[in-house]
């Protein structure tokens, strides 16, 4: 093993051992200082050092797998460089990363980790290779988490992989867009609000509604109609979601539309509270 | 009897002008709408989260109402759930129109979006606390209750008896009078956290999902892992994915009292510090002590004594009226007591807000969420209490506000 491997090896094992060796155990991490001074030692071999840590991190399913030290302190130098004053030291970590994340060797495991600790601490550099892995059926939804994580900007590479998308991580994308505020995804949404899936229109239409578009008034109103009990429920709450946010717009007679609707089709007494919300906001919107 | 859609106000039931109700009779209340509370109203109620728990908050949730259980639902029932009385889907409890009042125990993770859902679908809520896993998940059930006039009650008492201390009461009036120009209070609370008890396992392998659990809905919001029974049935305290740690467990038991004495149930600490191991990134683990600052000058320090040096900064130091010029000692004797807190049972009778409600529950757990983010963090952060973030540090704000998994979302 190279000396720098194995000096880094060392570092790592130098993490407290848990509480009862060879189990699946709780533990307890080291003073602080102690767990910085690792840290340091290990950003001072610049990315290097970084390698060599992700290299020892394993999948807890794989023969190599030790124990938690290695996630433990790849964790503890993402949390470190983090800090504010240590902008240099998070663009190198970030990069070193992304370059591991598209290694076609590592396990969806590991591959894991790394996107996890990039919803932590990455940004704009990371988003491309976060998103390459938009597509995997086991890693799709912890992207998307990431890239919400990192927000706005990442919105442009979550809409572009919308097309190819399927299953859970279409879902996860349909509402990441409506999280993230993305105006371009508009007419995606509106022809994912007659989808077959009722978790996809259920998303589209809260997506339209978080984004506030005006232009999906009507859409919204239609959709609240529907007799589906739970589909009525978030319709209803996409509803006032997109009349809050035109009023907030400066949108009032469109906000009152969409009021409207709700207090003239919630009649039934157990549905008084949605008469009542649309109340208050027909007042506002005067 | 009542036309449905009016509103029976208080005052009207009081002078006697409604003699439906002069005759016992039993009415489920979803069918004279909601508004309504007559002492003989039945209650149609649901329990979700059917763990340990569960029993008891459907109990205190039932207090003060005739309340008749006619849903539970629990993701461990996947394989016998016959979806009339019994669920693994709260969505199918929450349509149901016959359900009111909804208790909810599930892992916290949970505590937020099913609060929220189920205000919705226009049901009063009673819920375990900690009220929510991260902060902003608080924010949106005050939302929730304000828009849509809900009661919504957290799982924690200690205010109620607080609110009837003497020496309690003046020290909330010294908080909200407006008259104490700097607060140089230090309150110290030591121990009674858990926190090695609910910590969580490393070196775990995954194992087989039981056929009785859903696993896939148990982790819901929370980001898809392998199963482990350690991340389930109570010992899911000890996972970032589900609660945070003991601090999560007992945090609003040991601060919601404190937030009613000392006036901050509309506020937040504004700088918070921790003394601990560094977090791992999905277990939770030990730490020393926390303590955080208000902008009014109050100070808490929350010490576990399970870890690390004592907490040694500051001393306690109490509130008294002596903390006052004599003019306003005497503006704080003369002032009026605080109104009562009211029980969840008076207050959906009332329709007036709980003793527990979702603003000041959400104003006690960021507490806890606060401290838990700079354990995680490892540094100072500084939060804006009115714009509800964490400021100069992009990479702790992002706990403040925590994606969730598709199709759940706040």
């Amino acid at each position: 093993m190279p000396e720098s491997q194995a000096e880094i090896a060392a570092r790592v094992a130098s993490m407290p051992d848990v509480d009862e060796p060879g189990k699946e155990s709780k533990f307890t991490g080291p003073e602080p200082q102690v767990a910085q001074q690792v840290f340091e030692e290990i950003l001072a071999r610049g990315q290097e050092g970084i390698t060599q840590v992700i290299n020892l991190v394993h999948d807890a399913t794989d023969p190599d797998f030790k124990d938690y030290r290695a996630q433990y302190v790849l964790h503890g130098l993402a949390v470190y460089v983090a800090h504010p004053d240590r902008a240099s030291l998070q663009r190198m970590l970030v990069e070193t990363l992304v370059t591991h994340l598209g290694r076609s060797d590592l396990s969806r495991g590991v591959r894991g980790c790394l996107i996890r600790e990039l919803q932590w601490v990455g940004g704009p550099a990371a988003i491309a290779a976060i998103g390459g892995q938009l597509q995997d059926e086991e890693l799709g939804t912890d992207a998307v988490s990431a890239l919400t994580a990192i927000g706005p900007s990442a919105a442009e590479v979550l809409r572009k992989s919308l097309p190819q998308a399927q299953g859970r991580n279409r879902l996860a994308i349909i509402q990441a867009l409506g999280v993230l505020g993305d105006a371009a995804v508009v007419a995606d949404l509106k022809n994912a609000a007659d989808d077959e899936s009722r978790d996809v229109r259920i998303a589209a239409i809260w997506s339209l509604a978080n984004i506030g578009d005006a232009g999906s008034a009507d859409l919204l109103i239609k959709a609240s109609d529907t007799q589906n009990a739970w589909e009525r429920i978030r319709a209803a709450t996409s509803c006032l979601l997109l009349a809050e946010k035109l009023l907030a717009a400066g949108r009032q007679a469109d906000a009152a539309r969409v009021y409207s609707h709700l207090h003239q089709t919630r009649q039934d007494p157990t549905e008084q509270h949605l008469r009542e919300a649309a109340a208050r906001g027909l007042a506002a919107a005067k | 009897m009542l036309p449905p859609k009016k509103r029976l106000t208080r005052r009207r039931f009081l002078q006697g002008t409604v003699t439906a109700v002069a005759a016992p009779m039993i009415v489920p209340r979803h069918v004279l709408g909601r508004g309504y509370a007559a002492p003989s109203d039945t209650f149609g109620g649901a329990l979700i989260g059917c763990g340990g728990q569960g029993p008891g908050t459907f109990r205190t949730m039932s207090q003060g109402l005739n309340v008749r259980e006619l849903a539970r639902c629990d993701v461990k029932w996947a394989d016998r759930a016959d979806n009339k009385t019994t669920y693994t889907d709260f969505r199918r409890v929450l349509e149901r129109k016959d359900i009111d009042l909804v208790a909810i125990a599930t892992p916290p993770h949970w505590h937020a979006l099913i609060s929220i859902a189920a205000m919705e679908a226009g049901k009063d809520v009673l819920c375990e606390k900690p009220m929510t896993r991260f902060i902003a998940e608080g924010r949106a059930v005050a939302n929730a209750e304000k828009r849509y006039g809900r009661i919504f009650q957290v799982g924690t008492f200690g205010r109620f008896q607080r609110s009837r201390n003497p020496d309690s009461i003046l020290k909330r009036k010294i908080m909200t009078s407006g008259l104490l120009k700097n607060c140089e209070a230090v309150l110290v609370e030591r121990g009674g956290f858990k926190v090695k008890e609910w910590s969580g396992l490393v070196n775990t392998r995954p194992q087989p999902v039981p056929k009785w659990l859903d696993w896939d809905m148990y982790q819901g919001p929370s980001p898809q892992r392998p199963f482990h029974p350690h991340r389930h049935g109570g010992t899911h305290r000890g996972y970032w994915d589900y609660e945070g740690g003991g601090l999560g467990d007992m945090g609003q038991h040991h601060f919601d009292p404190i937030t009613w004495e000392y006036g901050l149930d509309n506020t937040a600490p504004v700088e918070v510090e921790a003394y601990a191991p560094p977090a791992h990134s999905d277990v939770c683990g030990m730490w020393g002590w926390i303590e955080l600052k208000y902008g009014n000058g109050f100070t808490l320090v929350i010490s576990s004594g399970e870890w690390g040096k004592a907490y040694d900064r500051k001393q306690p130091r109490g509130l008294s009226l002596n903390d006052l010029e004599e003019q306003d000692r005497k503006k704080i004797v003369a002032m009026p007591e605080p109104e009562p807190l009211l029980s969840f049972g008076q207050a959906v009778k009332s329709r007036k807000p709980a003793g527990g409600n979702a603003e000041a529950a959400y104003r006690t757990v960021s507490i806890m969420h606060l401290a838990n983010i700079a354990i995680r963090v490892g540094r100072k952060i500084r939060f804006d209490p009115v714009k509800e973030v964490i400021v100069g540090d992009e990479e702790a704000n992002r706990l403040v506000n925590q994606p969730m998994r598709a199709p759940w979302h706040l």
